[in-house]
């Protein structure tokens, strides 16, 4: 493909621009702001966007200075045709025709699929797609402004037709590196590889993950089906063992019944023993007890005769003691005789005393009475002589006619008011003095005499000779009235009383209230000098008691009197101090007497109570005299009928003996037999073994039981596990088990398969990569040429068959140095000599060109590089590319342009 | 084997057979309606023995044991088995097998099964003891199975017999289940422990009896000098052997001190097959298929077929191998494919994929697929499986993509 010319109209500032390309190098020249990307984006658009198309890339294109829509002219050559195409655009009513020189005309959509098929794209992009896909059109051959830097291959493979260029490498080399067939299956491959597993294993619910499944559930089930068929087993094994058990057990029952059969015979054979040693015992026994009774009658006899001696010597003691007794009571009777004399004549002693000193306190009485009887008199006549005084007192007080205490002080409280008044009406008074007057003054018609003065105490009239009269009123005016009222009634009341105690003035009455108060002092002197609650009764009565007394005394001594001489003699009756002594000699005697007496009568208790003690003691002995008597008796009459029942002694040893004769020849008898206690260990033993016997037994039943109980559980376990017949079970599960392990293998098996042609597909695949890259690189050195000063100096890029392009790093001075890491130079160099090599590559696709445009891609070159690098255009120009170089400096390029467009 | 008849004494004449087996689930067949023709040919097969029984005047019938499948059968079938030999007017000696032991936990001792002896089948002697029992004129020594693994023989009994304490003029039959000397059941019978249930007939004084009537070995067998296993009446596996014979009874006159007469008589019903074919080329195909008519004839559902396969197919003879199976499994009441045949493309089938020309990166695997499979040693069989797998998948991709294209190219 080749530019020829183009017409823009309208398009920025562009209102009409023609020019033409030159199929070699072209330079398009300007000073900024003459258009040259505009020129560049025109043509660019006019290539790749329908003239449909709407929005920013148009808008882009718009003109601020020149009316009308944008339009673009362009004529190329492609497919060995020159085509002139004609963009209009104008949003949605933009027109787009393409004319084949000497062919009709496409318009529309027909014009713009032709196109894409001429520039060998998908599609004529429409306005959604333009931002994203309108960048990466033809950017591995047109280097627009700015973008000289950019890592083209880092930005993907529609960015530099990839599938071209595979394709055009696949057709320039030798042998043929992958066709469509090995694509799809690849694919196929891919998405049953992809279908089966995942980067972690095997995708859940593929087919090879359900036969994996489903072979976990078999191998399960016939582990389950397995161990359902040996736990049957070992239940009928058991069951078996079981059986075996009881057989070996139940057989033990035979053994246990002979067992049991002599054990019988044997207790048989002792019972016979047993009753034949009884029919000799039962002989035996009424021969041992008659034996035992003689013995016994034998053995009575001699008691009783020892017994008898005994109480005989008892009574010899007992009677000798009562002798001893006897004896000693008569002495102490005497001496009761003796205490009991003493005791009498103690006694009469006593009785004498006691009737002098009786006579004696009588006397003693009579003396006291007597002189109390004269004391009496004397008080008698002092008590008389009281109550004169008395009486005289009493008199002289009824007499005295005197006001009681509070009387006289009422009335001297009276006579003190009374006082008073009189003072207040004298001072309230008008004290008239006349005191000279050559006329007549007349005071209340009373003339005064002069220098006498008059006490007027009411309103008073004062007459001074004939013409002169006054009215005088005193000062106290009303109340001086009262006053003299009061006084009046004082004054009466005074005298009202004075008249009462007949008497003339106070000072009187108060004189006899003073003798009163005399006389009553003296009366309570006197009362208080009266005899205590004596009166003249009182002691009348006590001297007729006394004289009473006194009569009876003297009777009682008259009636004694005889006796008081007798028993006192030479005493002086009258005589109070030898009465009493006495007295006293009487008493003491008395006391000496008691005491002996005291004394005697205790000796006589002691002695009697001796004789009683004796007394006992011989009554007892007595007692026991007669009891020893009686039994002695007794015992005689036990013996003589013991003799008389059973004979003599003698007798009775001769019957024993022979006795002693027939139990030996029975005994004799009885040891044949064998002893007893071998008999009954025997026995022992017998029950012994017995009781073994049916301890086996019952130890036998218990385990038949406990058998049984644990057989009909196994049979029951048994029956519910063949049920389910477990063979026929594990049988199937087996079968299945099989099935499954064979579906598993060969979908696994084939899994595999996939997998593996999958990888051999990929191998395979990166292995033509360098088919692809290597050529490319080599290319690309070609064109870097100049610029690799070193022969080992070159350029490398990796191919894969999922990245595409990519890693392009140049080699220099051995060291690899990524696009990257460049300096912004070398990428502008190293981008250009790419897309000539990527440019070289795809042209035989497009009759053998293809257009290769540099918008300012070279502003980072330095002078010197600048060469090399318009050297490697011209070898691309040489090559047979187109090359569209615009710059603002046009200089540099000149020498090496074919033709050159200015722009202004 | 032919029948002496003494015409002055009459010869006791027995029905010899063993393993019945009666209600053998065939769980390994999965449809029930296959699977129940099975489990029907066993009591059927009773039914034609009972009737030659019947037939050839017999005067008793011994079961040598496995009369039952296990101890967990059916009721019904138990009683229906019952109520078949209950209809004979000889008795039927039986002795429990170690399928059917006479143990705590085994048929025999089912209540049930008790009480349909009773009833149904009077004329059955279960021999439980291992003690001499005369029936039917003859002197049977029966070695009953106790449990499913006795580990004392069954017949040690025997070692210490006073045989003369025998009848000396009756005929002495040994009745017994087990193996002798290694050679027995265990083979094929899993459920068998190794060493249980031997038989050392060898110990024993052999003319002190007449027959040694065996069970347990489900194919016809003898074992001199006088024992014999009758076989199954009706075959329940494949034959491990090529001359395996089974499915027959044997009729037995004994006679005492002289040597036994004994004529095998066919129950069988269904056939049971065990083929081993290696597979190379499509001739091969066509001759198992051969094989397979002379084996069946153009009988349906009365055969089981085993084929243990082998070799190696290209993908085109290796799927007429898949159609022949198929239709086999159809008209077989059974069929069991063991073993692997290989699946590889044929030089020509690989030629398809090679010589295409537009898949380079195809051809290119496809080609080195070939060349790994040629070089890896015959015993890795899975990496072997793993190529032969792929470069089949490969093939089979490819032909798709293929049929795609042209029904593409079609429309």
């Amino acid at each position: 493909m080749k530019l020829l010319n183009c017409r823009l109209t309208s398009i920025r500032r562009h209102r009409e621009l023609e020019l033409n390309f030159h199929p070699g190098l072209t330079l398009i020249t300007g000073a900024n702001e003459s258009g040259k990307s505009s020129l560049v984006e025109a043509l660019h658009r006019t290539l790749f966007l329908r003239s449909t198309a709407t929005g920013a890339p148009v808008q882009r294109l718009r003109s601020l200075q020149h009316s009308g829509h944008p339009q673009v002219d362009l004529g190329f050559d492609a497919r060995g045709h020159q085509w002139l195409l004609q963009k209009r655009f104008s949003g949605q009513s933009g027109t787009t025709s393409l004319h084949r020189q000497g062919d009709s005309t496409l318009l529309g959509s027909e014009a713009e699929e032709h196109l894409a098929e001429l520039l060998g794209v998908d599609e004529i992009i429409g306005s959604r797609q333009a931002n994203r896909v309108l960048p990466s059109r033809w950017a591995h051959l047109w280097v627009m402004q700015g973008e000289a830097g950019r890592d083209l291959l880092a930005l993907g493979g529609e960015h530099y037709d990839l599938s071209g260029l595979i394709h055009q490498l696949e057709q320039q080399a030798d042998a043929a590196l992958q066709s469509p067939l090995d694509q799809h299956l690849h694919d196929q491959l891919e998405q049953l590889v992809n279908s089966s597993l995942t980067s972690r294993g095997v995708r859940t619910q593929s087919r090879l993950w359900q036969c994996e499944q489903t072979l976990q559930e078999r191998r399960l089930q016939l582990e389950t089906a397995e161990s359902e068929r040996e736990r049957f087993e070992q239940a009928s094994a058991e069951l078996d063992a079981l059986d075996d058990e009881r057989r070996r057990l139940e057989q033990q029952i035979p053994h246990l019944e002979t067992t049991r059969l002599r054990l019988q015979e044997q207790r048989r054979n002792h019972h016979q023993e047993q009753s034949a040693r009884t029919a000799l015992e039962q002989q035996l026994s009424p021969l041992n007890q008659q034996h035992q009774h003689l013995q016994l009658m034998q053995r009575r006899l001699q008691q009783s005769e020892q017994q008898l001696n005994q109480k005989r010597d008892q009574l010899t003691q007992l009677e000798s003691k009562l002798t001893r007794l006897q004896r000693e009571q008569t002495q102490l009777q005497v001496a009761v005789q003796e205490q009991q004399q003493q005791r009498d004549q103690q006694e009469a002693e006593r009785s004498s005393l006691e009737q002098r000193g009786h006579q004696l306190r009588r006397l003693q009485e009579q003396l006291q009475l007597q002189e109390r009887l004269k004391e009496l008199e004397r008080e008698q006549l002092q008590l008389q002589r009281w109550t004169q005084q008395r009486d005289q007192i009493t008199q002289a007080l009824k007499e005295l006619q005197a006001p009681t205490a509070e009387q006289l002080q009422q009335l001297q409280k009276q006579q003190r008011e009374l006082e008073a008044l009189s003072i207040r009406r004298d001072a309230m008074a008008s004290v008239v003095t006349l005191e000279a007057s050559d006329q007549e003054v007349l005071l209340n018609d009373t003339p005064l005499v002069p220098g006498a003065p008059q006490r007027e105490s009411s309103t008073f009239h004062l007459a001074i000779g004939k013409g002169v009269k006054l009215r005088i009123q005193p000062g106290g005016g009303e109340g001086l009235e009262a006053i003299n009222r009061d006084q009046q009634r004082l004054q009466q009341s005074l005298q009202s009383a004075f008249a009462t105690w007949d008497v003339t003035s106070l000072g009187v009455l108060e004189n006899r209230c003073q003798q009163r108060a005399e006389l009553l002092t003296r009366r309570s002197l006197l009362d208080q000098q009266q005899p205590d609650g004596k009166t003249i009764g009182s002691l009348n009565d006590q001297r007729n008691d006394i004289n009473e007394r006194l009569k009876a005394l003297e009777q009682e001594l008259t009636n004694d009197g005889n006796q008081t001489n007798e028993v006192i003699p030479n005493l002086n009756l009258e005589d109070r101090n030898a009465i009493q002594q006495a007295l006293e000699g009487c008493r003491s005697r008395y006391r000496l007497l008691h005491e002996q007496g005291l004394a005697i009568r205790q000796r006589l208790t002691t002695v009697e109570q001796q004789l009683a003690q004796h007394n006992q003691q011989h009554q007892a002995l007595q007692v026991q005299r007669e009891g020893l008597l009686a039994e002695s008796r007794g015992l005689e009459q036990q013996r003589q009928t013991l003799i008389d029942d059973q004979g003599d002694a003698d007798a009775l040893a001769g019957r024993i003996k022979e006795m002693d004769g027939q139990r030996a020849a029975l005994q004799q008898q009885l040891q044949t037999l064998g002893s007893k206690a071998d008999s009954e260990k025997k026995a022992l033993g017998l029950e012994q073994q017995e009781k073994e016997l049916q301890q086996t037994e019952r130890s036998l039943q218990e385990q038949l039981q406990s058998l049984s109980a644990r057989r009909g559980g196994l049979l029951e376990r048994c029956s519910s596990l063949s049920s389910k017949n477990p063979y026929a079970q594990a049988e199937e599960a087996r079968n299945l088990l099989e099935q499954a392990e064979v579906n598993q293998r060969n979908e696994s098996l084939q899994v595999r398969a996939h997998q593996h042609l999958l990888q051999l597909f990929e191998t395979a695949r990166s292995d033509l990569s360098s088919r692809y890259s290597e050529p490319l690189s080599a290319n690309i050195a070609k064109f870097l040429a100049p610029l690799l000063a070193q022969p080992g100096d070159s350029c490398r890029l990796q191919y894969s068959a999922k990245q595409g392009l990519g890693d392009l790093t140049l080699q220099r001075d051995g060291l690899p140095l990524p696009f990257a890491s460049l300096s912004g130079g070398m990428k502008e160099q190293l981008n250009a000599a790419l897309r000539l090599a990527l440019a070289d590559t795809l042209r035989s696709g497009h009759d053998g060109c293809l257009p290769v445009v540099f918008d300012d891609a070279f502003t980072n070159s330095d002078p010197e590089r600048l060469k090399l690098v318009q050297a490697m255009l011209r070898h691309a120009v040489d090559q047979g590319l187109q090359v569209v170089v615009l710059s603002c400096d046009g200089e540099d390029y000149r020498s090496i342009a074919d033709a050159v467009v200015t722009l202004s | 084997m032919i029948k002496s008849p003494l015409p002055s004494i009459p010869v006791p004449r027995l029905l010899h057979t063993a393993d019945w087996q009666i209600g053998k689930p065939y769980r390994w067949i999965e449809e029930p309606e296959r699977r129940s023709r099975l489990q029907r040919a066993r009591v059927e097969a009773v039914e034609r023995l009972l009737e030659a029984a019947d037939a050839h005047n017999v005067d008793a019938v011994l079961v040598a044991g496995d009369l039952f499948d296990s101890n967990t059968i059916d009721t019904a079938l138990a009683m229906e088995v019952l109520e078949l030999i209950g209809t004979l007017s000889i008795p039927v000696v039986v002795i429990p097998g170690n399928h059917d032991h006479g143990g705590a936990g085994g048929i025999w001792r089912r209540s049930d099964v008790q009480q349909e002896l009773r009833q149904r089948a009077t004329n059955l002697h279960l021999l439980l003891e291992a003690t001499p029992v005369q029936i039917a004129g003859i002197t049977l020594l029966p070695c009953p199975l106790r449990r499913q693994h006795e580990s004392v023989s069954p017949g040690a009994w025997l070692d210490t017999l006073d045989w003369d304490s025998l009848d000396s003029k009756l005929p002495r039959v040994v009745l017994a289940h087990g193996s002798i000397q290694g050679f027995g059941a265990r083979d094929y019978d899993r459920s068998t422990e190794a060493g249980a249930n031997q038989l050392r007939p060898n110990s024993w004084d052999h003319n002190a009896y007449d027959y040694l009537a065996l069970g347990d070995w489900h194919a016809l067998k003898e074992v001199p000098p006088k024992g014999w296993y009758p076989g199954t009446p009706e075959p329940d596996r494949f034959p491990s052997q090529a001359n395996d014979q089974r499915g027959q009874v044997l009729l037995v006159d004994v006679k005492r001190g002289q040597p036994a007469t004994v004529e095998p008589i066919s129950t069988a019903k269904f056939r049971w097959h065990n083929e081993r074919v290696q597979l190379r080329t499509a001739h091969d195909l066509e001759l198992l298929q051969e094989r397979i008519v002379s084996l069946t004839g153009r009988r349906v559902g009365k055969d089981l077929l085993r084929l243990e396969l082998d070799g190696q197919l290209g993908l085109e003879a290796h799927q007429q191998l898949q159609h022949l199976l198929q239709k086999l499994e159809t008209r077989l009441l059974h069929l069991r494919v063991r073993g692997h045949c290989h699946r590889r493309p044929e030089p020509s089938e690989l030629g398809a994929l090679l010589e295409r020309g537009d898949a380079p990166l195809m051809e290119r695997i496809a080609r080195q697929l070939q060349q790994q499979l040629d070089q890896t040693p015959a015993e890795q069989t899975e990496h072997i499986a793993l190529l032969e797998t792929s470069l089949c998948e490969l093939h089979r991709l490819c032909q798709a993509a293929a049929d795609a294209q042209a029904l593409e190219d079609a429309a």
